[in-house]
C-alpha cells in the first residue's frame, strides 16, 4: 500500500509539473498550445539519448540512438530542458509570428501531431516505434537503498524538483515580465500601446512553457524508465489543460491541487470500482468522465478555478502624499512642542 | 447640389512655422479597400502644446491617431516625431519613442488590478525579462519601489487611491477613462494622443479629465486631442485641426475657425454654431 501511495505521489508531482509548465503559456499569456505535449515528449526523448549509451541494450537490434551521451541524471535532465527549450523557440517563432491567438492552436496541434509521425517513424533517432528504454533510475547505484527507500527517496526528490519549479515561476510571474504577459492576455492591442513587444513576450512565454514541460517529460522517464509514441499524443495536453481549468489558471498554488486532482485522485479511485462490482477496464472511461463532469461544474460556479489568480494589491492604508503630509504634520508637532 | 470642400495637401497655416515641431504630418495616406480614410493629411504639432483635431464622423481622425501610434500602418506619408521618422513603426517602438494613447473606448487590462494597470504603463526599460526576474532582483525591488510610489500618487491624483486594489473590469466607464489618464501619466510621454476622452463622460469626470489634460500640459507634454465637445475645444486648445473627408480642411484657433465657411459646411453642415 505504502508503495502504491509513493507511486501515485511521485506521478502526481511530476504531472503538476507539466501542469505549471503548460499554465505559463495558457494560463499567463492566454494562448492555446497543443503541442506541449510533444515538449513533454522531446524532453522525454532527449534525456533518454542523452543518458542512455549508444547502443540499444538488447541484442538483435540492428540500430542505435542519436547521440547516445551516458550523462549523469541531473546533465540529462538540464540537457533535455535545454533541448526543449530550443524546440519550443523554433516552434514558437514560427506559430506566433503574425498570427492571431486561434491559429496558434491549429499551428501547434499541427506541430504535435507531425513530431509524432516524425519521431516514431526513424529507429535511429530515438528507437522508432520501439522507443526508448532501460534509462536508469537516478542515484540508485550509488545510494544503495531498499526499494521502499529508493520510492521515498525519489519521491523526495520529485517534490524538489516540484518547489524548485514552482519557487522559479513564482519569481517570474511577480516580476515585470509576469505582468507584462498578463497584461498582453488581458488586452493585446492596448499592451503593444504601452511598449509590449507581442511577438517576443508570447515567444519567452511559449519558451518557458516548453522548457517546464521538456523539465518534467526528463523527470518522467527517469521515473518509468522508457518512452515509445504510445506514451504520448495530443489529447494528453487536454488532460494537463483540464487540471489547470479545475485548479485555476495564473495560479501556481491551484494549478498543483487542480492537478492533483483531476491527475492523480479521479484515476487513482475510480480503480476502485471494481471494489464496487464495476469492472476494473470502465475506470479510465469513468474518470474521463469525473473530470468532464467537474470542469463543467467548475465553469459554471467558479470560473476562475478552485483558487483564482491573485493581483498585485497595495497594503497602503492611504495615499504616499497623504501619509507623508501626516508625517510633516505631527513631526512639526513635535518641533512645536 | 454636391458640396466640395476645400482641402489642401499643405495647409498654408501651419501649426508650427517658426516653432519647434515634435509631430510632423505629411501626405499621409490609408485606404481600406476603396474607402479613403485618410488621404493626404498633413498637419504639425508644435511642442508643449494642446492641439485639437476635430471634424465630422468618418474624417479620418481616429484613423490618423491610430496611424500615428502605429497600430495601423499607413499606406502612404511621413510621420516625423521628435526628430525621427516613425511611419510604419509597431506600436511598442512608437511608444518607446515617447508617445502614449488613450482609446475612443477606454481599453483597460481588466483582470489586472489598478495598480497592476499603472505599473503596466510605467516605461520598463528592459526590466520586464526573465533574467532580470530572475538574477537582478535587487535592483528590481527597488525600481518595482519607486514605481510603486509613483503609481500610487498618481492614483491618488486622479481620485483612484480608493480603488487601487480592485479589478480594473469593476470599474465604472468613467473611471476606466481617468485610469487611462492616470496610465499615460505614469508613462510619462512627450506626446500624449487622447481619442474623444469625454466621450460618455458625466459632468463630474469631464472635469476631473479636464485637470488631467492641464496636468500633462503642466508637465511639458505635447497633447494631441480628438474631442467633438467644441466648447472643450475652445476652451482648452491652442490649435485647432479640421479634417474633412480624409483631409486637413483648416488650421487655427476655435475664433477663427467659427466663422470659416469651408469648416461651418463640412462640419456643421452650414449655418452658424454656438
Amino acid at each position: 500500500m505504502i508503495s502504491y501511495i509513493t507511486s501515485v505521489a511521485t506521478i502526481g508531482a511530476i504531472t503538476a509539473i507539466l501542469c505549471l509548465g503548460v499554465n505559463v503559456s495558457w494560463g499567463w499569456v492566454g494562448q492555446l498550445d497543443l503541442a506541449y505535449y510533444a515538449y513533454v515528449a522531446v524532453g522525454a526523448y532527449s534525456a533518454s539519448v542523452l543518458e542512455l549509451p549508444r547502443n540499444i541494450p538488447q541484442p538483435g537490434l540492428n540500430y542505435s540512438y542519436i547521440l547516445g551521451l551516458h550523462w549523469p541524471f541531473l546533465l540529462g535532465v538540464a540537457g533535455a530542458a535545454v533541448v526543449g527549450g530550443i524546440v519550443s523557440a523554433i516552434v514558437g517563432t514560427i506559430a506566433l509570428r503574425r498570427v492571431r491567438s486561434d491559429y496558434i492552436a491549429i499551428i501547434t496541434a499541427v506541430t504535435a501531431l507531425m513530431a509524432a509521425a516524425f519521431l516514431g517513424q526513424s529507429p535511429y533517432l530515438f528507437g522508432g516505434q520501439i522507443g526508448t528504454y532501460g534509462i536508469p533510475l537516478p542515484f540508485q547505484s550509488s545510494l544503495n537503498l531498499g526499494t521502499q527507500g529508493y520510492n521515498f527517496f525519489f519521491l523526495g526528490l520529485m517534490l524538489v524538483f516540484l518547489a524548485l519549479t514552482y519557487a522559479v515561476l513564482q519569481l517570474l510571474f511577480k516580476s515585470p515580465f509576469g505582468r507584462s504577459l498578463r497584461a498582453v492576455r488581458e488586452g493585446d492591442v492596448a499592451a503593444s500601446a504601452f511598449g509590449r513587444n507581442l511577438f517576443s513576450v508570447r515567444l519567452r512565454a511559449y519558451i518557458v512553457g516548453g522548457t517546464v514541460g521538456a523539465f518534467g517529460g526528463a523527470l518522467f522517464v527517469n521515473y518509468i524508465s522508457a518512452w515509445n509514441p504510445s506514451s504520448w499524443n495530443i489529447f494528453e495536453v487536454v488532460l494537463i489543460l483540464s487540471g489547470v481549468v479545475v485548479g485555476g489558471r495564473a495560479n501556481s498554488i491551484g494549478v498543483i491541487i487542480g492537478s492533483v486532482l483531476v491527475l492523480s485522485i479521479i484515476p487513482e479511485v475510480t480503480r476502485l470500482i471494481s471494489v464496487f462490482g464495476g469492472s476494473a477496464a470502465d475506470g479510465p472511461a469513468v474518470a474521463a468522465l469525473l473530470a468532464a463532469l467537474l470542469i463543467i461544474v467548475i465553469l459554471r460556479f467558479r470560473p476562475a478555478g478552485l483558487v483564482p489568480e491573485r493581483k498585485l494589491t497595495s497594503s497602503e492604508p492611504q495615499a504616499p502624499s497623504a501619509a507623508a503630509a501626516n508625517a510633516n504634520a505631527s513631526l512639526s508637532t513635535r518641533v512645536g512642542a | 447640389m454636391e458640396t466640395r470642400i476645400e482641402t489642401r495637401r499643405e495647409p498654408d497655416i501651419t501649426t508650427a512655422k517658426g516653432r519647434d515641431t515634435i509631430l510632423e504630418v505629411r501626405d499621409l495616406v490609408k485606404h481600406y479597400g476603396g474607402v479613403k480614410a485618410v488621404d493626404g493629411c498633413s498637419f504639425n504639432v508644435p511642442r508643449g502644446k494642446l492641439i485639437g483635431l476635430i471634424g465630422p464622423n468618418g474624417a479620418g481622425k481616429s484613423t490618423v491617431v491610430e496611424t500615428l501610434s502605429g497600430i495601423v500602418r499607413p499606406d502612404a506619408g511621413k510621420i516625423v516625431f521628435d526628430g525621427a521618422e516613425i511611419q510604419g513603426l509597431p506600436p511598442h517602438k512608437i511608444f518607446r519613442t515617447g508617445m502614449a494613447r488613450c482609446f475612443q473606448l477606454a481599453r483597460v487590462w481588466p483582470l489586472l488590478s489598478v495598480l497592476e494597470n499603472m505599473l503596466v504603463a510605467a516605461p520598463t526599460e528592459g526590466r520586464d525579462t526573465i533574467r532580470a526576474a530572475l538574477f537582478s532582483r535587487r535592483r528590481l525591488a527597488v525600481v518595482e519601489k519607486q514605481q510603486r510610489q509613483q503609481a500610487l500618487e498618481t492614483l491618488e491624483r486622479y481620485g483612484l487611491f480608493r480603488l487601487r486594489n480592485d479589478y480594473a473590469f469593476t470599474l465604472s466607464g468613467g473611471q476606466k477613462r481617468l485610469l487611462e489618464f492616470a496610465r499615460i501619466a505614469m508613462a510619462r510621454p512627450k506626446l500624449a494622443l487622447l481619442d474623444e476622452p469625454m466621450a460618455g463622460v458625466n459632468p463630474v469626470l469631464q472635469v476631473q479629465i479636464e485637470e488631467g489634460i492641464g496636468t500633462f500640459l503642466a508637465s511639458g507634454m505635447t497633447v494631441l486631442l480628438i474631442e467633438h465637445n467644441l466648447g472643450f475645444i475652445e476652451r482648452m486648445c491652442d490649435e485647432v485641426i479640421v479634417m474633412v473627408q480624409g483631409r486637413v480642411a483648416a488650421i487655427g484657433n476655435m475664433t477663427d475657425l467659427r466663422n470659416n465657411s469651408v469648416v461651418q459646411e463640412a462640419y456643421l453642415g452650414g449655418g452658424a454654431y454656438a
